[in-house]
């Protein structure tokens, strides 16, 4: 559904974006993860057609991305980063204008609503509007249509952790349904639950690309950790796969001596670490 | 096209909750009645005053282009002003990944408020006018002012971030329309200091239809469509 090869893209004439190369299939999540200011939003913008002063190649639904047509966007949903809604309308006024772009069929209004829990909030005015309604309905906007490829910019940034459960259980069901999903988002928990594979972009530039299975396994075994009292609070630890030949911990459990004892995997968050040398933001 | 047409409807609705977009689209109409009324009348007091057969009689051309001119500034105001709503609101570049595209909306906000401000245009000097104007002349001169009102709209965007900041542009853009009273009070080669604008030749070709007349205000035109839209683009994207 999307192949991009050595694309390069500047703002100012200085590289930016250098050499990206990938691929999506159909029913795939992909996730674009990296600092701020990586360039994730940017190559969001690339694909969707908004930026087309680029090199290499960027193909879309089986068209180079900057000799779209119009057409082109009754096949895509885009939610941007910051809301762009009409403030002084109502929410059911905003998707009815929305609706009326298109050409294709659309979901219902009311279901639309449903999903995202907005349904007694048809009427009000979106200048009336929390932040995370405003994402909901942002991010339902972009499936008014019920495109075939979906563009999510932090779709779940703002909500509450049960909102965001439920946008991602939505993400879920429209990959399951065929879907192609690109989706950014600096919640490594959300990257690792929700994406088939994801891209690590630092400074313009793929650093890591495969399934966040496969990027933790690389990290490294996971490890038990625990602590005990001897005159102060000690601790040790061991790799999972040795805690028969630590003779300590054996002791120690024969004893009952254990103050606390837990195991920890590699996490995303630890593989972001290790390829951008910093924290996320 | 029913996308163009929605968007341009949205437009209206956009116009119509903004008490103050909405007077400005009825102003060129009040001052249509004022000028239609209150000019002759003026006239008749000044004449007797000074005992004079004509005081603002050789200027009722002027009046007539002047509202002329009216009609599209203030609607090309009133679509920059959404224009940079939508900016504010990043609804350019959301409208802009919709099938109606970056063209449709710029054609639903530009193109058409200017149209429907040549129409407008045509209509209120019709009702209006001091001279009679014939029909051609105002058909052209309805077509050339929606013309510069869409270069004001051009550069109220390219010029401004927001709404306020656009309030004080436009009134920049005012100094556009300042082309329009020279030809009639400076005959000297001087007057071709303002020969940059386009409403001095607009003013000098309803005063004497001449190809070159006509000429210039195609070429200031198309040159100030040039250089207003490249910065117009930027603030878009
Ligand atoms: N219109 C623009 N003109 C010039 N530079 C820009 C423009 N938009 C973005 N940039 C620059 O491009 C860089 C990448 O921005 P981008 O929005 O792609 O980052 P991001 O990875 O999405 O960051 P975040 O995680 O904070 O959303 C930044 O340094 C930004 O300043
Ligand atoms: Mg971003």
């Amino acid at each position: 559904m999307i192949r991009v090869k050595d694309l390069s893209f500047s703002y100012t004439g200085k590289p930016f974006l250098e050499n990206i190369s990938f691929e999506v299939g159909r029913g795939e999540i992909f996730g674009f993860l990296g600092p701020s200011g990586a360039g994730k939003s940017t190559l969001q913008k690339i694909l969707t057609g908004l930026l087309s002063d680029y090199r290499g190649s960027a193909v879309v639904n089986g068209i180079e991305v900057k000799r779209h047509t119009n057409s082109f966007y009754e096949n895509i949903g885009v939610d941007f980063e910051f809301p762009s809604l009409y403030e002084k309308l109502t929410a059911k006024q905003n998707l009815e204008f929305f609706g009326l772009l298109y050409q294709r069929k659309l979901i219902t209004i009311p279901d639309l609503l449903r999903m995202v829990h907005l349904e007694n909030d048809a009427d009000k005015k979106v200048s009336d509007f929390s932040k995370g309604m405003k994402s909901r309905l942002n991010f339902i906007k972009a499936l008014l249509h019920n495109p075939d490829i979906l563009f999510l910019d932090e779709p779940t940034s703002g909500l509450d952790p049960s909102n965001s459960y439920d946008m991602k259980k939505i993400i879920k069901a429209e990959r399951d349904r065929g879907k192609t999903i690109i989706l950014t988002t600096h919640n490594m928990l959300d990257a690792t639950e929700l994406c088939d594979r994801v891209a690590f972009i630092v400074d313009g530039k793929i650093k890591a690309l495969d399934t966040p299975h496969n990027l933790i396994m690389s990290k490294g075994a996971a490890k038990l950790c625990y602590a005990y009292f001897e005159g102060r609070e000690k601790s040790g630890e061991c790799l999972l796969s040795h805690t028969g030949s630590d003779e300590l911990l054996k002791k120690l459990i024969s004893d009952n001596k254990l103050l606390s004892i837990h195991s920890s995997e590699p996490t995303l968050n630890d593989i972001f670490m290790e390829i951008t040398g910093r924290a996320l933001q | 096209m029913r996308a163009l047409i929605s968007s341009f409807t949205q437009f209206w609705r956009q116009i119509s909750k903004d008490s103050m977009l909405l007077v400005v689209c009825v102003s060129p109409i009040l001052a249509g009645l004022a000028f239609r009324f209150g000019i002759p009348e003026a006239e008749k007091l000044l004449t007797s005053y000074f005992g004079k057969s004509a005081v603002l009689a050789p200027y009722y051309l002027l009046f007539d282009i002047f509202l002329g001119i009216l009609t599209p500034y203030m609607f090309c105001f009133a679509s920059a002003m959404v224009i940079l709503e939508d900016i504010d609101s990043s609804l350019t570049n959301y409208l802009s990944v919709t099938p109606i595209g970056k063209s449709g909306y710029l054609l639903s906000r530009l193109v058409f408020p200017g149209a429907i401000s040549a129409l407008l245009s045509f209509v209120i000097l019709t009702i209006f006018t001091l001279t009679n104007i014939s029909v051609l002349q105002n058909i052209l001169l309805s077509f050339f002012t929606a013309c510069i009102g869409v270069l004001i709209s051009l550069l109220i965007v390219a010029l401004s971030g927001n709404k306020v900041e656009g309030m004080a542009i436009a009134k920049l853009g005012g100094l556009f329309l300042l082309g329009v009273p020279i030809p009639f009070f400076i005959t000297g080669a001087e007057r071709y200091y303002a020969a940059v604008l386009p409403s001095f030749w607009v003013s000098s070709f309803m005063l004497a239809p001449s190809i070159w007349n006509a000429i210039g205000i195609v070429v200031t035109i198309i040159c100030w469509s040039g250089i207003l839209y490249r910065w117009f683009k930027k603030k878009i994207a």
